[in-house]
């Protein structure tokens, strides 16, 4: 149908402070980067139309939230509803990496999906385009853990240099929509809701 | 004296032109006791203005037409004020007295009858005139009379006898106060209104200005405003207010939906509140509340912007525009219009209807027909023709204006003469559960015959409702039959043209540019028609936002924090007026305006709400008497009273 709407992709993006969220996502969205570092507040909203294999357009919608401990009572109100979610850690933090598992443990713990064994997280190793001397996680466990957690895609990627950026982008918003439209077709229509009405029955009046 | 009647003394609003100031409207609400009106009138142009319909009277040899006082009633009924006004300049301390007697207001009618005819016969009183007409000297008078020229812009006519040189251009038009609110540019920020409907998980269904890229940032933040205060304040946040600019921003939160709405127009909280309250029960008219919960359950992430119709982005839409733009008075009233037609007519026609439905009993059983309307619909509004309800049942206005705007939507796109079966819920009836609507268009004329001016077709539509899915069939055969009946009974002559349509100046009520009275038991109310601008659809808009803000900012004059009257019984003034300085910088920096003197904004309207009846009052420019528009209330009242079994259906067919 042509006046279909397009697809709004809810994409949410979690992983330590500082670990390169903002920036990945500026740099998928907008195609910049910032030297600058600028820990976000709550959460960021940023839109891109994406065309996903070539036939299917859908708007995604991603939802750059804060790394920040003191900002995670939101949560839920964050996670709720997300067709994908991208864990981002950081190639020279060891922390980073290691966290990873409990990100995502507080996202299916928040997030309320349909099925936690099946839902779309992507993950990603952010700053390759540091020396190789400052990279402290190897690729290796990082393929080990994409595996635990149920064989989920991996990316390294560099948000300065826009290494590997749209390649995982477009991973991203293809489970997306996957996901979405899983959970779309899970539903039959039913409009058989009419109301039992008893004219003698006073029950039902409406006094205006 | 009857000391427990009192009423709220003039609240007075200083607007500017880039802004009301809305603060001052809360200074003071003087009571007093009737027994002692305070008559706050500075000799300017109230007085003058309504001094002269004796001088002009008086001085019948200048004046080629001298039947003119008699032969129009709105001059005649502002003699009465000419005596205040005269006694008020020579005798002030004394009028209390006589004037106490007129001004007393008291919810029964009757008495402002007696009142009326007093006036009538002071006016037969030459006597009282001439000695009236004395105190004012020749040069005084022209003056007036220019003065008077100016002020009153609703009877262009009365102008007819001035025999003076100075003809000033008159228009019927109220000057607008609210000059902020208009929208500054093009773009979606600029808008002075928006409306954006989400889902919980801060995915976009709707908004009413506004492309996908821009708005969906603004839904992942009004979801994390709502969700903040839901999780760390367990409570649902109402409402932003950004005093310094005049923003609100007003919140519901109905699990799995939210809604926002955004304001620059001065609007309360409340008022955006009951507005994202229609849009809400549109959304369920269209789903159903059982439904949409089942449509999130276990899927939070639910799309529900594919689930819905296009009609249903349009129907959104239009509500939208409703509020925004239209006066609506429908929904800020939270009641209907009634066509109007004769008593014995309406009573014929709820007759024939009963009688069907009795002769018929054997093909539409008891209980297959829930509730029935015929509808009359022009200019994009409603009015209720005939009523079909079981006795003690009625539908709630909300779901009547829920069902006008499918209808309306239909009509805007309707080939030929359409029967239509609409599964729709009402949600004040009930929330989880469809009715089933049978639609049937009987008749469009239009009553102006040379043009085909889309503001002069009127519709006539049928509408049956049913709880039963498969009661289309009987609803048709019988829809097919009653108007059958009432054609060859010649009974739909009665409803498919406005025969009775009233303007304000049908009504004795002088001074009165515009007003809305509904009576409370039928939740109907009347308004007179609009008769400036049908012809352009812009101005149409901008002068119905015009009446629009006035009625709200009288409305607001008189409710708490809660949006509910502050009491039962309210009697309101209020007085809109610009600051000189103002309009001075606003001549400079409009070139156009340069060459025009800009009306001075000296307004007055006035808010009456009893038990039994709400009237709302706006005044044309230059008006600031309280008396005159009290008598003028006083006389729509009564009017609206003789006229009540006209103007309103008091019972409707019940079975």
């Amino acid at each position: 149908m042509s006046t279909r709407k397009k697809n709004i992709l809810k994409v949410i993006i979690l992983g330590d402070s500082g670990v390169g969220k903002t920036s990945l996502m500026h740099r998928y969205v907008n195609d910049k980067y910032s030297q600058q570092y600028k820990a976000t507040i709550g959460a960021d909203f940023l839109t891109k139309e994406v065309n996903i294999d070539s036939d299917k357009i859908a708007t995604m919608q991603v939802w750059d939230t804060a790394g920040q401990e003191r900002f995670q009572s939101l949560g839920v109100a964050f996670y709720r509803g997300a067709d994908c979610c991208v864990l981002v850690y950081d190639v020279t933090n060891t922390k980073s990496f290691q966290n990873i598992k409990s990100w995502r443990d507080e996202f299916l713990v928040h997030a309320n999906v349909s099925s936690p064994e099946t839902f779309p997280f992507v993950l990603l190793g952010n700053k390759i385009d540091a020396d190789d001397s400052k990279k402290v996680v190897s690729n290796k466990a990082a393929q080990d853990l994409a595996a635990s957690l149920g064989n989920i895609p991996l990316f390294f990627t560099s948000a300065k240099t826009a290494i590997n950026v749209d390649t995982a982008f477009q991973e991203i918003a293809r489970s997306a929509l996957q996901q979405n439209q899983n959970d779309a077709d899970a539903f039959e229509d039913d409009f058989n809701d009419a109301i039992n009405i008893q004219l003698d029955n006073d029950t039902n009046s409406c006094s205006c | 004296m009857n000391i427990k009647d009192q009423y709220l003394d003039t609240t007075s609003i200083s607007s500017l032109r880039s802004g009301v100031r809305p603060t001052k409207s809360q200074t003071s609400f003087n009571i007093q006791s009737r027994a002692q009106p305070s008559l706050s009138i500075n000799l300017d142009n109230t007085i003058v203005q309504t001094i002269i319909p004796p001088v002009n009277n008086s001085l019948s040899g200048d004046i080629e037409d001298n039947s003119l006082l008699h032969s129009h009633p709105r001059l005649r009924s502002m003699q009465s004020i000419s005596s205040i006004a005269s006694r008020r300049t020579t005798r002030p301390n004394t009028s209390s007295d006589q004037l106490s007697v007129n001004t007393s207001f008291n919810p029964i009618i009757e008495q402002s009858f007696t009142y009326c005819n007093n006036n009538n016969n002071n006016i037969d009183d030459p006597s009282t005139i001439r000695t009236q007409d004395a105190a004012f000297g020749e040069e005084i008078r022209k003056d007036l009379i220019d003065r008077l020229a100016q002020s009153i812009y609703s009877y262009p006519t009365s102008l007819a006898g001035n025999t003076n040189e100075f003809k000033p251009v008159v228009s019927n038009e109220i000057p607008d106060v609210f000059i902020n609110d208009n929208q500054i540019g093009s773009t979606f920020q600029s808008h002075a209104k928006n409306f954006f409907i989400l889902t919980s998980a801060g995915k976009p269904i709707f908004s009413m200005f506004g492309e996908d890229k821009e708005i969906i940032p603004y839904m992942g933040i009004i979801n994390t405003v709502v969700s903040y205060f839901q999780i760390n304040e367990s409570t649902n946040i109402k409402t932003i207010k950004l005093n310094k600019t005049k923003q609100t921003f007003a919140f519901t939160s109905k699990a799995p939906i939210i809604l926002m709405a955004y304001s620059r127009r001065g609007e309360t909280t409340n008022e955006l509140m009951t507005q994202l309250d229609l849009l809400y029960s549109y959304l369920i008219s269209s789903i159903n509340e059982r439904q949409l919960k089942r449509l999130f359950h276990n899927r939070s992430n639910f799309d529900l912007r594919n689930f819905l119709e296009v009609t249903d982005f349009d129907n959104l839409r239009q509500i939208c525009s409703l509020l925004s733009n239209k006066l609506y008075p429908d929904f800020g009233l939270n009641a209907l219009q009634c066509f109007v037609m004769r008593k014995n007519e309406r009573a014929r026609i709820h007759d024939t209807i009963h009688n069907l439905l009795i002769n018929e009993n054997k093909n539409i059983p008891r209980g297959t027909l829930l509730y029935g309307l015929i509808l009359s619909y022009k200019r994009k509004m409603f009015k209720l023709c005939a009523v079909i309800r079981p006795k003690g049942h009625s539908l709630h206005t909300i779901d009547l204006q829920l069902l006008f705007s499918l209808i309306t939507h239909q009509f805007e796109n309707r080939d030929g003469d359409q029967e239509l079966w609409l599964p729709i819920c009402f949600p004040k009836f009930n929330s989880n559960g469809f009715l089933y609507s049978y639609i049937k268009y009987l008749s469009r004329s239009n009553s102006n015959n040379l043009g085909s001016s889309s503001s002069d077709i009127e519709d006539t539509v049928l509408v049956l409702i049913s709880a039963q899915k498969d009661a289309f069939y009987k609803l048709k055969t019988f829809g097919d039959k009653l108007w059958n009946k009432l054609q060859s009974d010649k009974l739909n002559e009665y409803f498919i043209k406005d025969r009775f349509k009233f303007r304000i100046s049908d009504i004795q009520a002088p001074l009165v540019h515009h007003f809305m009275y509904k009576i409370k038991k039928y939740v109907q109310y009347v308004m007179p028609e609009i008769e400036i601008h049908n012809d352009d659809t812009n101005k149409l808009n901008r002068y119905e936002n015009k009446l629009k803000k006035f009625y709200g900012h009288l409305y607001n004059s008189v409710v708490d924090d809660n949006g509910l009257p502050i009491n039962k019984t309210i009697l309101n003034y209020l007085h809109w007026e610009e600051e000189e300085e103002e309009e001075v910088e606003e001549a400079e920096g409009n070139e156009i305006e340069n060459d025009f003197q800009r009306e001075k904004i000296n307004m007055m309207g006035l808010i009456w709400i009893t038990p039994q009846f709400e009237l709302y009052l706006i005044c044309n420019n230059g008006v600031n008497n309280k008396e005159i528009v009290l008598r003028s209330a006083k006389r729509i009242i009564s009017w609206c009273k003789k006229y009540e079994s006209r103007l309103f259906i008091q019972e409707g067919a019940t079975f």
